[in-house]
């Protein structure tokens, strides 16, 4: 894998037959209906995801992903492609769930809404020496390509339930940026976070799905 | 000190700068010095390897467990199906 140095990552491996928006947006505009199956296939998962990172129970994330659906169907007509559609779609869903989020937050005693990212080092420091060097390294994983880290020993288990672990606006921006391959930009725009935090967000999100993943390939991080 | 200990990144930068790294996010000089502590040091390329496979992979995440139910899903393009009709 040489040094992994690569400037920006192939997105949508998830979906190689989805339509650029050019071509999707006439034919949703034109009322094609396997143009909106495929969609509701798509980014459904990815929606209900989301949700969840805002909302507390799964009825309501299914509920707010209907409505995001709902909301889409009848704002087509008004989309006027300053974002991709996709961003646009995420944003309706964020915005909902954020306004659900915030309701429930009035019944519901102790809320993680809104909860915000900790200060804490990617790794614990006493596993550096003082000068920063590795005390205690990571383990290895026999593991080589993405694919069979999320194909076998369970790996997509692993990564759902890490997801619903770690804090709110982390796993916001590591479904969009990794999952569905939002841009940097949109990401920032649609969560309403700042680029610098953003890259933090992202980094810390995943250095946590890295260590629940190394406790099951390798027994120990 | 010496001029290269000076410049020289520790492990623990390496675990604050990887995503930055990985989505070519660093500045020139810091992105050379990222590459020169990788090549002589296994611990942080095996680290760096594994949080960029944790984000290739999480764009490879199967999605089936949290597709729409069959019955919401007709409903939506039965929606969608009615709000074209109505035109």
């Amino acid at each position: 894998m040489g040094l992994f140095g690569r400037a920006s990552k192939p997105s949508a491996e998830a979906a190689p037959s989805m339509l650029p928006d050019d071509e999707l947006i006439p034919a949703l505009l034109r009322g094609e209906h396997a143009a909106f199956a495929q969609l509701l296939d798509a980014w459904s998962p990815s929606l209900k995801r989301l949700a969840r990172s805002y909302v507390r129970s799964e009825a309501l994330a299914d509920e707010v992903v209907q409505e995001t659906w709902k909301a889409v169907i009848t704002g087509l007509p008004r989309f006027e492609g300053r974002s991709s559609l996709k961003t646009w779609v995420f944003t309706i869903l964020a915005n909902r769930a954020r306004t659900r989020a915030g309701r429930e937050a009035r019944t519901v005693p102790m809320s993680a809404v809104g909860s915000q990212d900790d200060d804490s080092p990617i790794m614990d420091p006493d596993r550096f020496a003082s000068g920063g060097g590795w005390l205690r390294p990571p383990s290895s994983w026999d593991v080589d390509s993405p694919e069979s880290l999320v194909l076998a020993k369970e790996g997509a288990k692993v990564i759902e339930e890490a997801l619903a672990t770690i804090p709110t606006m982390q796993r916001a921006v590591v479904i969009l940026r990794d999952v569905e391959g939002v841009s940097a930009e949109d990401a920032c725009n649609l969560l309403g976070v700042s680029e610098s935090n953003q890259r933090v967000l992202l980094h810390r999100g995943r250095a946590k799905l890295r260590a629940a993943l190394s406790r099951h390939l390798a027994g120990a991080d | 000190m010496s001029i290269a200990a000076r410049w020289m990144l520790s492990c623990r930068d390496i675990t604050e700068m990887a995503s930055d790294y990985l989505e070519g996010d660093l500045g020139l000089l810091e992105r050379l010095l990222f590459r020169i502590h990788l090549l002589h040091c296994r611990a942080c390329a095996e680290f760096v390897r594994q949080i960029d496979l944790v984000r290739e992979g999480m764009g490879l995440m199967p999605g089936d467990e949290l597709e729409l139910a069959p019955e919401v899903k007709e409903s939506l393009l039965e929606d969608f199906r009615r709000a074209h009709e109505g035109e």
